[in-house]
């Protein structure tokens, strides 16, 4: 077997007594343009389709994505297919179209009466599971993105059980909630501190070593600051705790790290804010302006007009721009900025049995968790 | 033919470097560390794991859970594959799933129909004459305030309900000159609101709201009285507690089938056109109903054509799309209808002073001056 061990492209060669090599073990290749054009067919393929092309549009959007990164020279592959979210959303339809049958007539049966104790006892009981059910759908959309990740014919696979972690999720938050914020940096770390320990290449585990009291301060801080800085401090958090966390990672001897600066996210986030600022004054202004006028004639439906444009704008336009304007260069970002330190045998992965159920992450995408590539940001 | 590739065997991540040998029929895989007898992988089973790029690299990948992958970047080898096999560029990683997947794609868009088509139609019809008085008239209570808030919010006022008691006591007269002229029994309340917005809606539990720009426009009291008496025709057939119920139910449908990855604005837009055109309907119902109460109120029922046709002309400005959702669209047809049916024979809908005072109904400095 030839024992290789990746070369940190343009780095120098490696003496035996030296430290630890550092790789860069992402590279991401891929064109603004061509993820924008794909994304914009799906948006219009899926109006068309009355929702329905989404499944597949998400997948070829994945396609596209992970076969634009490659991981210690070999590119990845999603092996996810349309058919398998859509079976994954028809599943989940049976269980939430009764339950959203309840919620909304209950609703509305209950505002009408008037009784607030019962109305907000009603509202509170079906938050409280639509809580749950969002952890649940977390973990399931991870659980199968990550098993239809392949590098090297090894896929990549979530451990744990999705019942822990929900449970986990719902505890966690609703503590958070209850405490007006100041358990939410316990929350955060405890729930990827499960996700990641339960993470596997192969049969390679991840493992996350965080400790809640690094990240209190500064998410108390940036919680406070967040509305005397437009919601910046949200963006210098995100960078904070990204690094943190991606810096406590371990990956069987590699050591993970990913420097990346408040600066760097504001360059990607300004910009699209401002561009998003733009084209609502460019497009939606005169919109605005005619609606002012008609309204002066007083019939309702012109003023209703104005909010439906503006939602029609931002579904035709917003997808890609997003595409275009973040997740390319976040892409890019983090491809540029990872970095691994140790000593990795690229031949010595093996092939772990477990396999995700074959349908997709129905769930998830019912109650809307995360975008078509599945990035969050540290959060 | 033969080639050079990278073999993964879907086990280890190990690389193999190895020759590939392509025949009619299979595809041979030789030089496979530890295996001596070569791989083998049928032509009708392959499909491109990651298909050619313009630098000719691609990925194999043989059909079902197999996990082995070839890469190859000759790009005489990769055109003798797609030779060979001309169903490769079309195949995917399940075969044979495409027509039982557009089997359950079919049933799936059918449903979601059926399921919009209940809430539409069956849904309301059934439901809202099975809802209690007391909830009808709460909700109704309900959605006249969160309308005036609306109307409030569109005029850049709060809106206020007019109150001068002449003008109350003549709408009162009015009132139960038309309910009396209807089989209605229900409870009845027609409440004037202080907003420059030309319209009248009905609400479930007998509520009729009177926007004041309406009595401005209106040329004469019969004109007024034939608006009202159309709603007085919502309230005898229910409309407004079956749009609740459509509402509900079509929001709660739509959203959920086809709210997933954020299409909820489809839903919306969807819900809205779907609404706008069950109101046809329900319009033309209204219009026989106002009809039969003016008649055997022995009120001239010109006003009705007269003013539903000013309506529509004297919202030049309105382009044709809000029209579309224009809760009283006048189609040529119902004008027709209305116009062969109604007659200038008959009395006033009111006195001339029962009329004045329910002009100076929100203005009461006016009233105390005189």
């Amino acid at each position: 077997m030839n024992e290789q061990t990746m070369p940190d492209p343009g780095g120098p060669s490696t003496p035996p007594t030296a430290p630890a090599p550092i790789h860069h073990p992402l590279e991401y290749f891929g064109e603004a343009k061509a993820l924008g054009w794909l994304v914009f067919k799906n948006t219009i393929l899926t109006i068309i389709t009355i929702g329905f092309y989404r499944f597949w549009g998400k997948t070829r959007i994945r396609k596209h994505i992970w076969s634009s990164l490659s991981l210690f020279g070999e590119k990845l592959e999603y092996t996810g297919t349309g058919k398998e979210l859509f079976l994954g959303f028809l599943i989940v339809m049976a269980v939430l179209v009764p339950l959203g049958i309840v919620v909304n007539v209950g609703n509305f049966y209950l505002q009408t009466l008037g009784n607030n104790h019962v109305l907000f006892a009603f509202q509170a009981t079906y938050s409280l599971l639509f809580l749950f059910l969002f952890g649940y759908a977390v973990f399931r959309a991870r659980r199968y993105q990550l098993s239809r990740t392949v590098w090297r014919s090894i896929r990549f696979a979530q451990a744990g059980e999705a019942k822990k972690y929900a449970l986990k999720f719902f505890g966690y938050w609703l503590l958070a909630v209850l405490t007006l914020g100041l358990a939410a940096p316990l929350a955060l770390v405890r729930l990827q501190t499960y996700l990641i320990n339960n993470t596997f290449l192969g049969q390679e585990k991840f493992s996350l070593d965080a400790q809640v009291k690094d990240i209190f301060w500064k998410a108390i801080l940036c919680g406070i600051l967040a509305p005397f800085t437009l919601y910046l401090s949200m963006l210098w958090f995100a960078a904070f705790y990204t690094r943190y966390i991606v810096s406590k990672t371990h990956f069987g001897p590699l050591k993970l790290a990913l420097p990346i600066t408040f600066g760097d996210l504001a360059k990607i986030y300004i910009p699209y804010i401002l561009v998003i600022v733009l084209i609502f004054a460019v497009i939606a202004g005169p919109v605005i302006f005619a609606a002012l006028n008609l309204g002066s004639i007083g019939d309702i439906n012109a003023a209703a007009f104005v909010p439906i444009t503006l939602v029609l704008i931002l579904f035709f336009f917003l997808p890609t721009i997003t595409a275009m304007m973040i997740t390319h260069r976040l892409l890019g970002l983090f491809a540029n900025k990872l970095e691994a330190e140790g000593e990795i045998d690229l031949d010595a992965f093996v092939q772990n049995a477990q396999q995700a159920s074959g349908t997709g992450e129905g769930l998830a995408d019912a109650l809307d968790v995360g975008g078509a590539a599945g990035i969050e940001v540290g959060l | 033919m033969s080639a050079q590739g990278w073999f993964y065997d879907g086990q280890s991540s190990i690389r193999h470097d190895v020759t590939l040998s392509l025949y009619p029929d299979r595809l041979e895989i030789n030089g496979i560390a530890g295996q001596s007898a070569p791989e083998v992988w049928p032509l009708d089973q392959l499909w491109w794991a990651q298909p050619p790029n313009a630098n000719g690299k691609a990925r194999l990948a043989l059909q079902g859970d197999s996990a082995a992958r070839l890469e190859l970047d000759e790009l005489n080898f990769i055109a003798a594959i797609r030779q060979a096999c001309p169903e490769i560029d079309r195949s995917s990683k399940d075969k044979g799933s495409r027509r039982r997947l557009a089997l359950i794609l079919g049933v799936s868009i059918a449903s979601v129909g059926l399921a919009v088509f209940a809430a539409a139609t069956i849904l309301p019809r059934v439901l809202a004459p099975l809802i209690p008085a007391s909830v009808e008239q709460a909700m109704g209570k309900a959605a006249v305030e969160q309308v005036i808030d609306l109307v409030g919010a569109l005029e850049n006022n709060t809106i206020k309900r007019c109150t001068v008691e002449a003008g109350y006591a003549a709408m009162t007269r009015f009132r139960d000159r038309i309910a009396a002229a209807s089989d209605y029994s229900g409870p009845l309340e027609i409440t004037v609101v202080d907003a420059k917005m030309i319209n009248a809606f009905a609400a479930p539990g007998g509520q009729i709201v009177v926007f004041k720009g309406l009595i401005d426009f209106a040329n004469n009291p019969e004109e007024l009285a034939s608006v009202v008496a159309h709603e007085l025709g919502h309230v005898i057939h229910l409309h407004p507690t079956k749009g609740m119920v459509r509402h509900i139910g079509l929001t709660g449908t739509l959203d959920l089938l086809l709210a997933g990855g954020g299409q909820g604005i489809l839903g919306t837009a969807t819900g809205l056109m779907l609404r706008s055109s069950y109101s046809r309907d329900a319009e033309r119902e209204a219009d026989d109903a106002a009809l039969k109460i003016l008649q055997r109120a022995g009120v001239k029922t010109s006003g009705l054509v007269s003013v539903f046709k000013r309506f529509s002309k004297e919202l030049p400005g309105m382009p044709k799309s809000l029209r579309l959702f224009s809760s009283h669209p006048l189609s040529e047809e119902r004008a027709a209808r209305l116009s062969a049916q109604s007659s200038a024979q008959g009395n006033a809908a009111m006195s001339a002073e029962d009329w004045s005072a329910l002009q100076k109904m929100c203005d009461p400095k006016k009233t105390q001056k005189k």
